[in-house]
């Protein structure tokens, strides 16, 4: 496997090279990406735009490990994650990745605290230590004071910073993304910009973005943008 | 938070559905303590002394009789410590609904083969064997008649017709007996069976059955072989057996009460299989994006599987519970009130430990597609596409 090489970055955390993606519909087969490369070194902020449909969700669901390459290599913080079993993927997540939806997707019977702490339950970790981090998480979105809310009690943006607050919880390196803010208002959107930039800038955390807003967008350190399954971008490896 | 507030916190999730659900379970599992506590009351047969006892019947079925001439033969036999004569009147006293199970017997050999279900005082035997119509009355059916001895009754029987054409046959209360056991059964009567067979139109000189004790409990079996041997040709051939077996043929007539109690059982768990098992797929069906987000933030299969598992197993033994618990309250109540005609009526550790495990079974077989449903679930189909 020929790995794309990258110049004057610092350790690339996300390595893709010659990445495919087919979908087949009976008897025909729809390619998403046939031959993708891309590099992402550690702590950058990358907001992903492209029209609907261009493949972005595809994209981030195989950074997550929840959907699979059909080619190529795929490799986060040094792991293969293309070579691994559903089992050895559950635990990666568990150690390596934060994911935030559209749709906060959070859990209606849990409080805020309790599902902030739900990745936590997959970590070597006594109940004392589990409280002080979700205490620091709910504090670093900024909704300290509503740890016993249930979701339905909280506006959509501060049920997506509760989302922020679980993605960040485990502490993983990589956090990715799927229009975060594609289903708030302007102010709300804005403050989970401004958090998920306090992340990247604070916290060191590789964040990818898939965004609509170009707004949004400039929140990034950077943009990639995909069509028809390729980057378009001159320099995608900056 | 630990992992089983999650489990509590999705079952608390729908409360009319829980309730539901544990209702069914718990209709189940009461139907089945119960019945296991009528099933077991059935199949106590074994009172002291019941296996020494040997009873002789009409080979050809409980309906048939014996000729009570067999009777002089059987007591020649070199085993025979002593031998009564059995003949059952079917009779009541005022009301026809109260039906008596009334034996007539040669007395004082019938006391002495009784003596140990039944305690008699010296004073009341003596009084028995001499009155020739006289009547030893169980203490539990003496207190609700209001029978003294020395009171005259006069019982109508069934089947049986006089030569004088009435049913109507007078006793006088010549004694009583207690059950052995405490809360035993004392609702049957016993009369002379001279005084009984001489006043007979039809039916005279049979017996339904020869009850016969042994010498040597260890000689019965030869015993029981010499006696259907002599008769084997007979027109009355003979089936010689404990007693115990005899009352396993007795309750086979009624329908066999167990497997009955055993298809209702069944039939209850299989329609709550069927119920809760469709409700516990829909309910995997209903949180399908809930576990691919559960599994998006690092949940195994195997992890999710045990949430589900977790979920079926509160909801079952939370039924099994409550089933189990109303059933028992209901045995007693009414072990209480019938300890007289039904003894042996309780929920005893085996029924316990079998409905354990069929809660276990339960689990399992509900659980077994809601679990693999889970477990399997593909997280971008459960997600959903946006
Ligand atoms: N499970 C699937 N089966 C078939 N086609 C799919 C499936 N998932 C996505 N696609 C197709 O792949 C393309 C990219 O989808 P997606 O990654 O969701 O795009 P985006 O997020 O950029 O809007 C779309 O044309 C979509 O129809
Ligand atoms: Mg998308």
């Amino acid at each position: 496997m020929n790995m794309m090489q990258t110049i004057s970055a610092p350790t690339p955390l996300i390595e893709i090279s010659r990445l495919s993606k087919r979908y087949s519909r009976g008897e025909t087969v729809v390619p998403i990406f046939d031959d993708l490369s891309l590099s992402i070194p550690c702590g950058r902020f990358v907001a992903l735009m492209g029209p609907s449909g261009s493949g972005k969700t595809t994209l981030l669901n195989m950074l997550a490990g929840i959907d699979r390459p059909s080619g190529g290599m795929l490799s986060i913080d040094g792991e293969r994650i293309d070579r691994y079993g559903e089992a050895a993927l559950a635990g990666w997540r568990a150690r390596t990745l934060g994911f935030i939806f559209q749709f906060y997707n959070l859990m209606p019977m849990l409080t805020a605290a309790q599902n902030v702490e739900l990745p936590l339950l997959l970590q070597p970790m006594g109940a004392s230590e589990r409280r002080r981090r979700v205490e620091t998480a709910l504090d670093v979105v900024g909704l300290a004071d509503r740890m016993k809310h249930r979701p339905r009690e909280l506006s959509g943006g501060q049920q997506q910073r509760v989302a922020i607050a679980r993605a960040l919880v485990a502490d993983p390196k990589l956090i990715l993304a799927d229009e975060p803010t594609g289903d708030l208002d302007r102010p709300s959107a804005d403050r989970v910009l401004e958090i998920l930039r306090l992340l990247s800038s604070e916290l060191g955390k590789t964040i990818v973005m898939v965004t609509h807003d170009p707004v949004a967008a400039r929140a990034a350190d950077l943009t990639l943008h995909l069509e028809k399954g390729r980057f378009v971008d001159e320099a995608i490896a900056a | 938070m630990r992992m089983s507030t999650l489990v509590a916190r999705n079952a608390l999730r729908n409360p009319v559905r829980l309730v539901l659900m544990v209702a069914c379970i718990a209709i189940a599992f009461l139907i089945f303590g119960v019945l296991s506590a009528v099933g077991a009351a059935f199949r106590m047969e074994d009172q002291p002394g019941a296996h020494e006892r040997v009873m002789i019947v009409n080979r050809n079925g409980l309906q048939q009789t014996l000729p009570i001439a067999y009777l002089a033969d059987i007591r020649q036999q070199p085993n025979v410590a002593a031998a009564t004569p059995v003949r059952l009147a079917i009779a009541y006293w005022r009301e026809p609904k109260d039906v008596l199970s009334a034996v007539m017997v040669d007395p004082a050999i019938y006391l002495t083969l009784s003596e140990d279900s039944a305690v008699v005082s010296a004073e009341d035997r003596a009084r028995f064997v001499a009155t020739r119509d006289g009547l030893l009355v169980g203490q539990a059916l003496a207190t609700r008649n209001g029978w003294k001895r020395g009171d005259l009754v006069t019982l109508q029987s069934l089947n049986d017709l006089r030569t004088d054409g009435t049913r109507s046959w007078s006793f006088r209360v010549a004694g009583i007996y207690r059950a052995a056991k405490p809360g035993g059964p004392e609702l049957a009567v016993a009369g002379h069976y001279d005084y009984f067979n001489d006043a007979l139109l039809t039916g005279r000189d049979r017996a339904n059955w020869i009850m016969v004790q042994g010498r040597d409990v260890t000689a019965n079996d030869a015993m029981a072989r010499a006696i259907d041997a002599s008769y084997a040709n007979s027109a009355a051939a003979t089936r010689t057996q404990s007693e115990a077996a005899l009352g396993r043929a007795f309750l086979s007539q009624i329908g066999d009460v167990v497997l009955i109690i055993r298809l209702v059982v069944g039939a209850a768990f299989l329609v709550i299989l069927c119920i809760v098992g469709n409700t516990l797929i829909f309910m995997v069906g209903e949180r399908t994006r809930e576990i691919g987000v559960l599994k998006t933030l690092g949940f195994s299969g195997g992890r999710v599987a045990r949430i589900v598992v977790g979920e079926v197993a509160l909801i079952t033994l939370a039924g099994a519970a409550v089933g189990m618990s109303l059933a028992l309250l209901i045995v007693t109540a009414v072990a209480s009130a019938t300890k007289d005609m039904l003894p042996g009526l309780a929920i005893g550790p085996t029924t316990l430990g079998i409905a354990a495990l069929l809660a276990g079974g339960l689990v399992l077989l509900t659980g077994l597609l809601p679990v693999v449903k889970a477990a399997r679930l593909d997280i971008v189909t459960a997600l959903g596409r946006v």
